[in-house]
């Protein structure tokens, strides 16, 4: 299936690769399909892009792959609406805000994880109440941003 | 919209299984309680609002803010795989 998007043209995409948000992305509550596009082979960062909208993409990445230490309980309400029964079945992704002028000052969104359940291919922005994760979590930490 | 007036102590009961009582109400502020089922999900607006505010930034990215931060992330790896400066004192012969 051919999907049409603003950053990367016509985009070849797996339909049965897609995710089916249950729950949405905040602000976004009218989008629910949406796939991973690889930014490029080396970089940790990949793209959710929607089906629906060429405009519509977030930047993502793993909190494992800035050894940032995270871990949290997947809250109950999001385990049965996901159906998930194993940890194997999670992807969790984190979005990432990037400031066009200054990148050094990215953020990552650790309050409020996308979690995936690969195999029925369901998600949801899950907010991880009572935490006190940040939602602007600075990805470079131990610099100081030039 | 529906808007009701409650004394302390008070209740309202949505959708038969969420309870919500009114613990404290003074001044400006007012301290809730809410028993709802367990996949009710319940949060503070402005956690809300800062999420949201968050997720419109990220769809700001452009591909060459993704390049410029692959490339600060790479360097920051190479620097952590060189060893620090060793400085090896030479004694006088």
């Amino acid at each position: 299936m051919k999907i049409q998007t603003s950053r990367f043209g016509e985009v070849e995409i797996d339909e049965n690769a897609c995710f089916e948000m249950i729950s949405p992305i905040l602000g976004y509550e009218n989008e629910k399909t949406f796939t991973l596009i690889v930014h490029n082979e080396t970089s940790k960062f990949q793209w959710l892009q929607s089906v629906k909208t060429p405009e519509l993409a977030f930047a993502v990445t793993t909190a494992d792959a800035f050894d940032i230490d995270y871990s949290f309980e997947l809250p109950d309400s999001a385990q049965q609406s996901l159906e998930i029964e194993d940890a194997d079945d999670v992807l969790a992704l984190s979005i990432v805000v990037i400031p066009h002028e200054n990148p050094r000052a990215s953020t990552i969104n650790l309050l409020a994880p996308l979690v995936f359940n690969i195999n029925n291919r369901k998600g949801a922005q899950v907010i991880l109440t009572g935490s006190d994760f940040k939602v602007d979590y600075p990805l470079f930490r131990d610099e100081v941003a030039c | 919209m529906l808007v009701l007036s409650r004394k302390n102590g008070q209740k309202i009961i949505i959708n038969d299984n969420i309870e919500i009582t009114i613990l404290e109400s003074k001044f400006d502020s007012c301290k809730i309680a809410i028993n709802a089922p367990k996949e009710v999900t319940i949060y503070r607006e402005e956690v809300y609002k800062q999420i949201q505010f968050s997720n419109k930034m990220s769809n700001k990215t452009s591909i060459d803010s993704i390049d410029s931060l692959t490339s600060i992330v790479e360097e920051a790896l190479e620097q952590k795989k060189k060893p620090n400066k060793i400085i090896i004192k030479k004694k006088d012969a």
